[in-house]
């Protein structure tokens, strides 16, 4: 099933992110910060890569009364197939700013 | 919260509606995540970008070439219908009128030239609406995109010749 997953750079860019963490489960906007990916672009490879169950999704049970975030990290198959594809962290590209003024 | 923010957030808050809700799970975390995006303009382009993420991702799945097909057809037979009936209203009073009522048509032209060619077929297809509607949706929008064409001419028309200018 993973095979037929379309491996752009930016999709490397997304399981190199994983990969340096993979046990974290991480937030949509955090992703998009340190891959440079903006929502347009980073929201469609999380949706590929859960559909091919590579990505598995969560809902934070946050503090009450807040609404719940979504987290996402790599399933057991994900991370086999993303090391597959020797996306160690050290090779991905350097990231650029997704949005300015990204807080701390 | 300033305008941009807000608008980011009415933005996704539509898209989300506009999914199934088997889908809606992907435009809440995006809109949840509008809440830790820093910047209005930024927030704005966090939610343009997620908004068109959905469409793209989504909307191929409910609009299937099929239901394009059959919606695009659905409107050209409307707006088919709305022509025929604009053509055999103003075919049949063109026929009535100097026949039964040409004194009324010689003292009034202006009026029966409007009869004749807009509120007869505009009453007819408003009708023709009413009653496509709940059934035949897209034949519907069909006619209603032809009637409101022709009160759209009919009101340049009055605004630039005035309204005795309609007479036949």
């Amino acid at each position: 099933m993973a095979t037929q997953l379309r491996l752009s750079p930016q999709t490397a860019l997304v399981l190199a992110e994983f990969l340096a963490a993979p046990q974290q489960w991480q937030y949509g906007y955090d992703i998009s910060r340190s891959t440079g990916l903006k929502s347009g672009t980073l929201y469609p490879i999380l949706m590929r890569l859960a559909e091919r169950a590579l990505l598995e999704a969560s809902w934070e049970t946050g503090e009450a009364g807040k609404p719940p975030r979504h987290m996402y990290r790599l399933t057991a198959e994900g991370l086999r197939y993303a090391r597959q594809q020797a996306l160690a962290p050290a090779t991905r590209r350097s990231p650029r700013p997704a949005l300015d003024g990204a807080p701390s | 919260m300033g305008a941009p923010r807000r608008w980011a957030s009415r933005l996704l808050d539509l898209a989300v509606r506009r999914l199934a809700p088997a889908d809606s799970g992907w435009g809440s975390a995006m809109l949840r995540e509008l809440d830790f995006v820093a910047g209005e303009w930024a927030a704005l382009a966090w939610a343009l970008g997620g908004a068109a993420a959905l469409g793209r991702h989504f909307l191929p799945r409910r609009w299937t070439l099929q239901e394009i097909g059959r919606t695009t057809a659905g409107l050209l037979v409307g707006v088919v219908l709305a022509a025929g009936v604009l053509a055999l209203s103003l075919g049949a009073l063109l026929r009535l009128l100097p026949d039964s009522f040409a004194a009324w048509q010689q003292e009034h032209a202006a009026a029966a030239g409007w009869l004749t060619v807009v509120v007869v077929p505009e009453i007819v297809l408003v009708l023709a609406v009413a009653s496509l509607w709940p059934r035949k949706r897209s034949i519907a929008i069909g006619v209603v995109l032809a009637a409101m064409t022709l009160i759209t001419h009919f009101a340049l028309y009055v605004a630039r010749h005035g309204y005795a200018g309609g007479s036949l």
